[in-house]
């Protein structure tokens, strides 16, 4: 709201320069957040809390900063005594529900001019980020802008009939507004209307056809307060915000429409330069307005606030603010005015207190509150431990939106279990994400534009499907290599680009960690390539994929490099993770033997593996591949292996010759079994 | 004869002893060793292998000689292997240029968030986790923001197809309401997390941010405890010399309600056209409260027994004001010029 600095000081005489009063009025919960100058005016542009509609008002703002300072003048502000028992006009105001419309005061006005406001109305009315309309309407924003209060003022003549009606909107019913739209109505609009039609939509803002211009004669005055749900309601529903319906919105006060309508037909008569011709009036406030009390300890404030706040001090300071309170003993039972529509409770109460007593006089003390429920996280500590191993290998952590295209989420996914949004801020944001891959390919492409070349990036975050029409939810570690692993340096001209081991063996090595082993296994994934393309396992559990990207995912993100990449659920990864366990070394000499044999192409190295477990003599430690030939030099069907095996015994020094006789053994049942050709 | 073989020994030995002088590199030391033991025309081995021409009784004294050298030989080369570093143009030229070998960096963000929960672990907190997609009824009613609450304008909400009341959460605040059904206190935990809200990404917003919310609830709980908590924690996240500054606020889950400033920490409120205080010395950083008395209702507290305080902070916000970061989008866009500043 603007505040005019100058026009406050009509009601409380503060004197200080901005700065200082930027801070008085942060203290009180008041947040400035611009100082403009308007026609050489100072305003401040302050943020109203939704809370708080009393304070969308000059007199409103003023009252918290007399009970701030009490030490300052503070006018209060006294309501024109106007004589409003003439209703010598047929007139009538009928509602159609009190629940609606609480309250409708409502006056008519004959033989009046309308002209331009004076120099000095129009600029206040723009101080307040208005634009002057005639004298007439400047006035019901003045009103507005001083006490709260919303006005409507209609052109009398424009209205068929001599009745106002407040009621619901039929169905088909339309109006021009007075900003030239034109809008159809149904039901949830609670409308204001003529013997035949709508004139204004209730709270929010009037019909064109009814509005006030330089031909107006006679006018009706409207000072209403409307329910907040039904004006919060229609005010979404048409996109429109007026200074109105902010107001109503958010809560008017009850009590003060027929002082407002009073304050307008002084200020008219002010204009008119001559006593008003008042035909009509009527307050149709059928529904009971019944105050709130609350009982408040008056050790209550020093209790919740931690200091110690004299009752005295409390009483004061809530007086100020306009509450009712009625000593009751070692209590006091407070009245709430009915412009503070945001107090219910002893807490709300103990906020008025402290919030004028200042924020700045609480103490800081900390809490001896001991946690019983204090467990250490072990999800917590396994993302920590994971991440500080895959940045120690080079892999950079980037976090995403969680947002997709649909095409992207179908290029991961054979299934549309996707979860929608229903309202999303564009196409590539529409549904959520499953899987993390697309964000980290999006960063790829980034980062390779830059001429980044490395690009190895992680993520932990949330994939999300529907599954049995249930929502779930995953949290998922993905990571992702492309481009040069090793780039070559001065001293070494080697230069190795990503391929499947090495991301495979990269990945194992923050397996190893945590203790676990995995074994992959071919599947089929709509995003990878057929043939490299498998399951992830721990102990035959599945917990993700790995594989290399098709090409046209890679082409879809504008990547022009094969994409390595690995996705896992980390919940499954906690539930499978080893924890740390001591067991002692063998102390003993190692022997090694190697051996050197082609093997049929259709057997992999899993098949190999688990036959040599199979014939694994006792004193076999283990083994390793350490070459591996495929070419012209063998046949075709052949692949050639070269490996290592350890020999030792837990107990005592091996012999050479027990060594040699267990090798041989161990080789001649190996080439049996898989029918290899030693070489 | 003996003598000239001597002395000739002797020239090998010089000339060798010279040579291994210059040794940088293993593949050189393996090619000098290979220069003078070979098998095949080692300079020793030819030695020995002239050695057959020569009379009987040198023979002995010359073979003598010859494998006193071999021994000297040996000895050089285990000894320089062990001081063998890696030597350019004859010597370590400790300014040429490091290797760049690839390490990656944790995002700013985690690394900012795990500062935080660590502060907070310190103090007996524990970490809640809770999900991203919640139920209107956890983020908005049972915080006491009940439908066509004018609060909710402020929250611009992404809402789920299909699924009624289900939506993309506005702050971690749900994790709280969860905990407090599911514990009875006393309570202490934070809450962090993604959060989102329907903003059209720009320098400002992002549709996704990551916020921290911590409760504490137990039988005489009061504000100044909130205070002191807070200030606490602000000192040992941005330094001992940062002043706090609670003022009145307005959340609907918390009454009385605070917004928390802290002072500049780049111009401590010296420099009008300061870069991200504006001048105004005060950076908002915080919301908290003590809880609402509705709020711990709704998740069968009573509190008339039982308060607590809670409260919020953006991490992208900490994290641009901190570093001086011009543009939010950049957290998510992960270019790794950016990534690589903060380890």
């Amino acid at each position: 709201m603007r505040v005019n600095i100058e026009y406050l000081k009509k009601f409380i005489n503060i004197d200080t320069d901005k700065l200082k009063m930027k801070d008085l009025l942060a203290s009180i919960g008041l947040e400035v957040s611009e100082l403009i100058t308007c026609n050489g005016k100072d305003i401040f542009d302050v943020e109203i809390t939704p809370n708080r509609p009393d304070w969308l008002s000059h007199y409103g703002i003023a009252r918290d900063i007399h009970s701030k300072l009490q030490e300052l003048k503070f006018s209060t502000l006294k309501f024109p005594e106007v004589h409003l028992d003439k209703q010598n006009e047929d007139f009538l105001i009928n509602i159609e529900d009190i629940n609606d419309c609480p309250r409708y005061t409502g006056c008519i006005v004959r033989d009046i001019k309308v002209n331009e406001s004076s120099k000095e109305v129009k600029e206040l009315i723009e101080s307040f980020g208005l634009r002057p309309i005639n004298n007439i309407v400047d006035i019901s924003n003045l009103v507005l802008m001083t006490i709260g209060q919303p006005i409507h003022i209609f052109d009398l003549d424009k209205i068929y009939g001599n009745e106002i009606n407040v009621r619901r909107a039929l169905n088909g019913e339309s109006l021009e507004l007075l900003d030239g739209q034109k809008i159809s109505l149904n039901n949830e609009f609670l409308v204001i209307c003529d013997e035949k039609k709508p004139v204004a939509i209730a709270g929010i803002m009037g019909g064109e056809y009814s509005g006030i211009t330089f031909e107006t004669r006679n006018i009706f005055i409207e000072s209403a307060y409307f329910n907040p749900i039904i004006i919060r309601r229609g005010a979404r529903k048409l996109g429109i915000k007026t200074e109105a319906s902010y107001r109503f919105e958010r809560g008017a006060d009850v009590l003060v429409t027929q002082k407002a309508i009073s304050f307008v037909l002084e200020m008219i008569k002010k204009v008119q330069k001559q006593e008003l011709n008042i035909t009509y009036y009527n307050d149709v406030f059928k529904k009971e307005f019944k105050p709130i009390f609350i009982e408040l300890s008056k050790d209550y404030p020093s209790t919740y606030t931690g200091i110690e706040i004299k009752d005295s001090v409390s009483e004061q300071i809530l007086r100020n603010l306009g509450f009712k309170l009625e000593n009751k003993g070692d209590k006091w039972i407070v009245e709430i005015p009915s412009y503070r529509v945001d107090i219910f409770n002893k807490q709300d109460l103990v906020e008025e207190i402290i919030r004028i007593y200042g924020y700045d006089k609480l103490s800081s003390k900390l809490p001896l509150c001991v946690n019983e429920n204090l467990r250490t996280n072990n999800e917590r500590d396994l993302i920590n431990k994971i991440r500080n191993h895959l940045t120690s290998i080079g892999f950079n952590e980037v976090i995403n939106y969680i947002f997709h295209s649909y095409e992207e989420n179908k290029l991961f996914s054979d299934r549309e279990n996707f979860l929608e949004i229903k309202n999303p801020i564009g196409r590539d944001f529409s549904v959520l994400r499953n899987s993390l891959i697309p964000g980290l390919l999006k960063n790829s492409a980034l980062n390779f534009n830059s001429s980044i070349k490395r690009v190895s990036l992680f993520e932990f975050g949330k994939r999300f499907y529907i599954k049995n029409e249930k929502i779930r939810e995953e949290d998922i570690l993905s990571l992702s290599a492309s481009g040069i692993y090793i780039e070559p340096n001065w001293k070494e001209q080697i230069e190795k680009d990503f391929d499947f081991y090495i991301f495979q063996s990269l990945f194992s090595t923050m397996l190893k960690k945590i203790h676990v082993k995995f074994k992959l296994e071919k599947d089929h994934f709509p995003h990878l390539l057929d043939e490299c393309s498998y399951l992830v396992k721990i102990d035959e559990h599945e917990i993700g994929y790995i594989g290399s990207l098709k090409k046209e995912i890679i082409d879809f993100y504008k990547i022009d490099k094969p994409v390595f990449v690995v996705e896992v659920q980390l919940s499954k990864i906690s539930k499978y993770i080893k924890e740390d366990s001591f067991k002692m070394w063998n102390k003993f000499p190692f022997s090694k033997r190697d051996f050197s044999f082609l093997i049929d192409k259709n057997i992999d190295y899993y098949e190999l593996e688990s036959v040599m477990e199979k014939l694994k003599p006792a004193i076999m430690e283990k083994y390793e591949l350490f070459d591996l030939y495929e070419g012209n030099k063998i046949p075709a069907s052949k692949v050639s292996f070269s490996m290592a095996f350890y020999y030792r015994s837990k107990k005592r020094t091996l012999t050479s010759d027990e060594i040699n006789d267990t090798h041989i053994k161990f080789t001649e049942k190996l080439i049996k079994k898989l029918d290899l050709i030693q070489r | 004869m003996i003598d000239e073989l001597k002395k000739e020994i002797e020239k090998v030995k010089k000339g060798f002893l010279q040579e291994i002088d210059q040794i940088l590199s293993k593949e050189d030391l393996k090619k000098l060793r290979d220069k003078y033991t070979s098998r095949k025309n080692g300079i020793l081995t030819e030695f020995m292998h002239n050695l057959k021409k020569a009379s009987k009784e040198l023979r002995p004294i010359a073979g003598q000689t010859i494998n006193e050298l071999k021994l000297i030989i040996e000895d050089k080369f285990k000894e320089t292997e062990k001081t063998l570093i890696s030597k350019v143009y004859g010597r370590v030229d400790y300014s040429l240029p490091e290797f760049d070998f690839s390490v990656g960096y944790s995002h700013i963000l985690s690394n900012i968030l795990t500062k935080i929960e660590d502060i907070f672990l310190n103090s007996g907190y524990e970490i809640a986790y809770g999900f991203e997609v919640e139920s209107e009824y956890n983020n908005f009613t049972a915080l006491n923001i009940p439908e066509h609450h004018p609060a909710r304008d402020e929250h611009d909400t992404f809402f789920i197809k299909d699924f009624e009341n289900t939506i993309l959460r506005t702050h971690t605040s749900p994790v709280q309401i969860r905990y407090m059904n599911e514990h009875k206190p006393p309570i202490k935990i934070i809450s962090p997390g993604k959060v989102f809200r329907k903003d059209e990404p720009d320098a400002t917003h992002t549709p996704v941010f990551t916020q921290v919310e911590g409760l504490l609830i137990d039988k005489d709980i009061n504000f100044s405890h909130l205070k002191g908590t807070l200030e606490s924690f602000i000192k040992s996240f941005f330094g001992e010399n940062i002043n706090v500054r609670f003022r009145p606020g307005y959340f609907p889950f918390t009454e009385p309600s605070a917004e928390v400033d802290i002072s500049c920490f780049l111009c401590f409120g010296k420099d009008q056209d300061c870069k991200i205080c504006k001048g105004t010395g005060w950076l908002e950083i915080l919301g908290s409260g003590m809880v609402h008395p509705k709020v711990l209702l709704n998740c069968n507290i009573n509190p008339e027994e039982y308060s607590g305080f809670a409260f919020g902070m953006g991490v992208e916000r900490i994290a641009l004001l901190k570093y001086g970061i011009p543009d939010i989008r950049m957290f998510y866009e992960n270019d790794i010029r950016f990534l690589s500043q903060f380890g």
